[in-house]
């Protein structure tokens, strides 16, 4: 039988069963839809994080702080003081160390009451380190006498722009809540917005500007949480090469007799690769589970397909079949509900990532992750999924494969029955 | 004349869970091109057993069959499909395939040779006219009635342009109005065409239209007709069927 018969073939079988064909493409379909929706929506996030980590960082920063990557070990009482800047400058290839204090506060938002986190740094010098902080509207002070605020883009908006929480010129009240003894005490600090940067999207990481932060003089944070402490030098090198690095990385935790961690932006890359690497494994397991079970589905039904049909077998043998073509008729069928699922899953499964991402960026203003005394890399999450050419590839190859490779056995039992037995079959 | 297919010593042993039927038990049968052969018998006799054998459906548990002067049991899988594609086959459940309609079911023995899609079309609808149906070509067996159905299936076999036809019990499911017509059909087909032709059949009526009956009780071969009797025997039977076998090896 030539292969464009044997298609037909199979295709008027599937024609025929309907109401099967259907139930196992549904199987295909909900394998796939979820390998899409999954692995979009973790592309989108990847994607929107690595334009974030272009755009609000430098090569050049390394970071200095007391906690890890994502924020504090403190079980050591060890702190930086902004006295270490000399240490640190004292190093070589480091041009210079901005110190940023980092606080959880609370504002009003809308009527609601948001922690949000403020850093306190130079204006001038975080400037010179990030490109990303620069004003969309209004000017970013850079007098030594200023008190004003700038305001990352979230703080000034909500994400469609509809409504305006805080524009240039106006006040905004922090609330910090700390401990003194046994009760907690509240600090009310209030000034007006100079500047509101550009928006950077996504997160931010590598101490970069944050749409979620608002920036106030260091001076005057200093001075507001009553303290000398400093969460986080910002330390911009000579040079970007690995082993200049790897070498003023060295050197800072020795000066701080390794009580600091020093992470670079690279590193930080690399690092929240890996995890993402571990995400897409996980989320890959969960969709490939599925369509395991998607599988079994088609085997049964293959089983139960090719029992009711024997008496065709018998007459297909009867005809001179051979037992190959007999193999291709029922792979075919197979490779057809595989395609037609997978297409469909594919679909379903981009409705569904587009469907979450509205619901995830609609949330409206989402807070920091990063906490007080932590490192705060994290701001709001805005994914738009992506579909790539090589997802929808590997899916269309997985959908078909398992169709497959689960209808082989059975499609190979059917091709193996003996014409006789199996026109005497009921 | 040479022989068209043949069997020697044919046994077949069919396993009852346990216990073991023989439904052949030694069968040296032959057919000759251009013979009208109709093989009767008793119920369970093994009428369909050796029918099955020599359109190599099925082989033999001991003994051969010998089709086109080759040994059926020596051939693999795809030898025998090849050889089943030359066959004509008609059973008396018809055996079409619902889904399709009757051009389709009979032009699936062209497919099945790989016959161009043009010539295929071309001979379904001759053969199809043939039998009487050109106005009922693309109805599906649902919609056709048994007399209908029947012609179909013997329109399938013919589409094969097969060595011979084979026919099991072809008028056991149709009224004696269309077995008649049916069986003129057949009996046409050998006239005419010189097809070659072995039926199984129940029916006396149909037995002596053909111009040898080969008759088998348990599972062995108990006579043949005179009229068409190579050794001018009247009787074949399996006491001397010695002399069947000498016939047998000179063509082999
Ligand atoms: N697949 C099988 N398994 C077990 N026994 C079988 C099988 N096929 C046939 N038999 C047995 O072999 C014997 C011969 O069967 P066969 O079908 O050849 O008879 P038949 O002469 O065609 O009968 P009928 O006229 O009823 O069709 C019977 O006893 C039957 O029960
Ligand atoms: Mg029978």
């Amino acid at each position: 039988m030539k292969l464009v018969d044997i298609i037909k073939f199979s295709g008027s079988s599937i024609k025929t069963q309907k109401s099967r064909t259907m139930l196992t493409v549904l199987g295909v379909l909900i394998g796939i839809a979820a390998i899409i929706a999954l692995l979009s929506l973790s592309n989108g996030f990847q994607v929107s994080m690595t334009e974030q980590f272009e755009t609000g960082f430098s090569t050049k920063v390394v970071q200095v702080s007391t906690g890890g990557v994502f924020g504090g070990d403190d079980s050591d009482d060890f702190t930086l003081i902004l006295d270490d800047i000399d240490t640190i400058k004292s190093i070589e290839h480091v041009e210079m160390a901005v110190p940023v204090i980092q606080k959880m506060v609370t504002i009003e938002i809308d009527g609601e009451d948001t922690s949000i986190i403020v850093y306190g740094v130079d204006f001038e010098d975080y400037s010179l380190l990030f490109e990303g902080f620069s004003a969309e509207k209004g000017e970013i002070p850079l007098n030594a006498e200023n008190d004003e605020f700038v305001i990352g883009y979230s703080i000034h908006a909500s994400s469609t722009d509809e409504i305006i929480y805080y524009n240039v010129g106006d006040d905004i009240e922090i609330t910090w809540s700390t401990r003194e003894g046994t009760t907690f005490k509240e600090y009310n600090y209030k000034s007006s917005v100079a500047a509101i940067l550009s928006e950077v999207g996504g997160m931010s990481m590598g101490g970069g500007p944050n749409d979620n932060g608002i920036y106030m003089p260091i001076d005057d944070a200093m001075d507001f949480f009553d303290t000398e402490e400093v969460s986080t030098f910002l330390v911009l090198l000579d040079d970007d090469s690995e082993e200049i690095i790897t070498a003023v990385s060295e050197d800072i935790e020795e000066a701080f007799q390794d009580k600091v961690s020093v992470i670079s932006s690279t590193q930080l890359l690399s690092t929240i690769g890996g995890v993402f690497d571990i995400m897409e494994i996980f989320l890959g397991g969960i969709a490939g589970i599925a369509l395991i079970v998607a599988g079994i589905g088609i085997m049964n039904i293959m089983i139960v397909s090719i029992l009711e049909r024997t008496r065709e077998i018998g007459i297909l043998k009867s005809l001179g079949l051979k037992n190959q073509s007999i193999l291709s008729i029922f792979l075919f069928e197979s490779i057809l509900i595989g395609l037609i699922g997978s297409v469909l899953g594919i679909v379903v499964g981009w409705i569904i990532a587009n469907l979450f991402s509205v619901i995830l960026s609609g949330g409206g203003f989402m807070t920091g992750m990063g906490g007080d005394g932590g490192d705060g890399f994290m701001g709001g999450i805005s994914m738009t999924p992506v579909l790539d050419l090589p997802l929808i590839f590997q899916a269309l190859f997985f959908g078909i494969g398992v169709a497959v490779i689960f209808s082989l056995y059975p499609a190979w039992r059917a091709s193996r029955l003996e014409p006789v037995k199996a026109l005497r079959y009921e | 004349m040479k022989f068209i297919v043949k069997t020697i010593g044919l046994k077949k042993k069919y396993m009852l869970g346990e216990v073991p039927v023989w439904a052949l038990k030694g069968i040296d049968f032959y057919v000759k091109e251009g013979e009208f052969v109709s093989i009767i018998g008793p119920s369970g006799s093994g009428k369909s057993t050796l029918l099955n054998m020599i359109g190599a459906l099925d082989l033999p548990t001991a003994g051969q069959v010998i089709i086109g002067g080759k040994n059926i049991s020596k051939m693999n899988n795809n030898e025998l499909a090849e050889l089943r594609q030359r066959i004509g086959f008609v059973f008396q459940f018809f055996n079409l395939i619902s889904r399709l309609t009757a051009f389709k079911n009979v032009e699936l023995s062209m497919s099945i040779q790989r016959i161009p899609k043009s010539k295929r079309t071309r001979k379904t609808e001759e053969i199809l006219r043939m039998v009487g149906l050109g106005d009922r070509m693309y109805h599906k067996p649902s919609e056709l009635s048994g007399g209908e159905q029947q012609r179909v299936a013997i329109a399938r076999a013919l589409a094969k342009n097969p060595k011979y036809l084979l026919l099991d019990e072809p008028t056991g499911n149709i009224d004696t109005k269309t077995r008649d017509k049916i069986m003129d059909l057949i009996i046409d087909l050998n006239k005419k065409y010189g097809m070659t032709i072995i039926v199984i059949t129940h029916d006396p009526e149909i037995a002596k239209r053909s111009k040898r009956i080969v008759h088998i009780v348990d599972g062995r071969m108990i006579e043949s007709s005179e009229e068409y009797d190579f050794l001018n025997k009247d009787i074949i039977s399996t006491s001397d069927h010695k002399d069947v076998k000498q016939i047998v090896k000179e063509d082999v």
